[in-house]
């Protein structure tokens, strides 16, 4: 299964601390656009900045979908509808999920589901996730 | 842009302080008093918003009382997180399975 992402999520996982074993188990792909706000982000010097600098080390692949975009959400959209075995958009973007479900007829999820998964999973515990998500 | 005035009384100890930071900003004091006041009615807000959205969630407060509390937009998205993170905890049995 994989999962197309945009930078919001990227972030708050990021933050949470759980971007990298999740990209260990799991397939991500991000739209150009995604990746070119993550390095804009990243010249930040800041607490987003800092993350986006860890989220662009993370072997996560990015692929150019057949429409261009301005906006992530826009683009991440377009990519899931163009990708059959993608089932969910994983975002914390609530003000664009209009836009998103619009553009991919696709189900968004927030990154707080990866976050139970790795509970789930055993690799971190109810209390670590929970304290993670709040 | 339309304003509204808003006249506040501040103690002589507070209103040196005020000047002192605005001088070391270079900026106007009402300027630095009207951005942190912006700064956390937003803060303020957003955790209202969160606290109303949580207890909606754990069913502890009415539809009725979410709209009241957030407005019928603010509603909307709350419900929309409400019911997503549910579909999310349900969906991620699958995603665990998937998992490498």
């Amino acid at each position: 299964m994989r999962l197309v992402i945009d930078t919001s999520a990227l972030l708050s996982l990021e933050a949470g601390g759980v971007l990298e074993i999740a990209v260990e188990k799991l397939d991500f792909i991000i739209s150009s656009r995604i990746k070119e706000e993550l390095v804009g982000l990243s010249k930040n010097n800041d607490f987003e900045g800092n993350l986006a600098k860890n989220v662009l080390d993370y072997e996560i692949e990015v692929i150019e979908p057949s429409k261009r975009f301005d906006d992530g959400e826009s683009e991440v959209a377009y990519l899931a509808k163009d990708i059959d075995d993608v089932e969910f958009i994983i975002t914390d973007d609530i003000a664009a999920k209009d836009k998103i479900k619009k553009i991919s007829g696709k189900e968004i999820r927030f990154s707080t589901m990866m976050v139970y998964a790795l509970c789930l999973k055993g690799i971190k515990t109810f209390k670590e996730g929970w304290k993670i998500i709040v | 842009m339309q304003t509204e005035q808003l006249n506040i009384k501040l103690m002589p100890e507070l209103s040196k302080e005020l000047d002192l930071v605005a001088g070391i900003l270079h900026i106007p004091k009402t300027d630095w008093v009207r951005n942190v006041l912006a700064h956390e009615i937003k803060k303020e807000l957003e955790e209202h918003k969160s606290f109303v959205a949580v207890e909606y969630m754990k069913g502890k407060i009415t539809k009725k009382e979410l709209i009241g509390a957030l407005g019928a937009k603010g509603a909307e998205d709350a419900e929309f997180v409400a019911k997503t993170t549910k579909k999310g905890f349900e969906d991620a049995k699958k995603l665990a399975k998937a998992m490498k």
